[in-house]
């Protein structure tokens, strides 16, 4: 006797009641329903006079109370970890670039120069040296910014096209802004009523932290999806 | 071996003594996953995809160790019910 083998329209109602218990990620999906489908072939085997309905039951019944959402929790609950541990060794080696070095060096040592004009009071042509320079610099900062904000963007574009990831594509999203960490920076500074020239100072603080965000949240996309498509062989 | 095979596995290996609840299973799979114990490969198998594991050579040294420190514990439970006080 030949065994019973779901078709396509079988599998694809199996995925129905699947998402109708709740499951919206795709990678569960797909785990939950090769097992489920093993199952239900397997109580229909056992008992050619099942209805596939009824079998669906059975099989359900051995996963257990919420059985596919515990499944699920936990898969949500380790890509949240998986995002935290690409996070680290992506923001260091986004740390170690050359840009990021180089621009912090250019920030810190405008900065210091600017720090030293003001101390000394000296009101000549190398403080409007200085105030035009970290002016132009700001613009720059803000350009390499905006390409790396791009960048990223892209990046998410790219991925966007795989239905697996996008769940942890959100999570990834959802990290941290380091600029929300400036504006913090910015707002204390009014508070304090710091001298407006220090606003380019921030400014540039600003545009560095973006342009580490931005790269600290592409090299994380980055390294989830080396380690989870490295293992997916699609049709 | 994909999911399904290895509760089918444990409950023929231990001739339905034991029994591998689905919602157990996969939790701990993803778990050792994460850890680097296991690897995966999906293929498509009667129009769906199938995920299987396979342990890392991690996973088969880690397993190892870990079953001599259970094989331990085992004959350490039984020398100590094996004892006999000296006075009685």
């Amino acid at each position: 006797m030949n065994k019973i083998v779901l078709d396509e329209t079988q599998l694809l109602q199996l995925k129905k009641f699947i998402i109708s218990k709740g499951i919206k990620e795709e990678d569960v999906i797909h785990e939950i329903l090769d097992h489920f489908a093993c199952k239900v072939e397997e109580v229909m085997n056992d008992n050619i006079y099942l209805s596939f309905e009824k079998a669906i039951e059975h099989a359900y019944f051995s996963f257990g109370y919420n059985g596919f959402k515990k499944i699920s929790l936990q898969y949500e609950k380790r890509m949240t970890q998986m995002v935290w541990t690409e996070f680290k060794p992506a923001l260091l080696k986004v740390m170690q670039s050359k840009l990021i070095v180089c621009s912090f060096v250019w920030c810190t040592s405008l900065f210091m120069l600017m720090f030293y004009i003001e101390w000394n009071k000296i009101e000549n042509r190398m403080h409007e040296f200085v105030t035009y320079s970290a002016v132009i610099s700001f613009i720059i900062f803000n350009a390499i910014r905006f390409h790396g904000s791009m960048i990223a963007k892209a990046g998410l574009a790219d991925m966007a096209f795989d239905k697996n990831i996008k769940m942890w594509q959100k999570k990834v999203i959802k990290m941290p802004r380091i600029d929300s960490l400036n504006l913090l920076f910015i707002l204390s500074f009014i508070l304090l009523k710091v001298d407006p020239n220090y606003f380019i100072i921030i400014f540039m603080t600003l545009s560095l932290g973006g342009l580490l965000n931005s790269f600290t949240r592409k090299e994380t996309m980055k390294r989830m999806n080396n380690k989870l498509n490295n293992r997916f062989v699609y049709e | 071996m994909y999911g399904y095979e290895i509760t089918k596995a444990v409950k023929e290996a231990s001739k339905g003594k034991m029994l591998l609840n689905e919602a157990a299973l996969y939790p701990s799979l993803h778990k050792l996953e994460s850890e680097g114990m296991i690897e995966t490969e999906s293929k498509l198998v009667n129009g769906r995809m199938r995920k299987y594991y396979r342990l890392t050579q991690k996973g088969n040294q880690e397993s190892i160790d870990q079953l001599s420190i259970l094989k331990e514990a085992i004959t350490s439970l039984q020398n100590v019910l094996k004892y006999k006080l000296s006075y009685e």
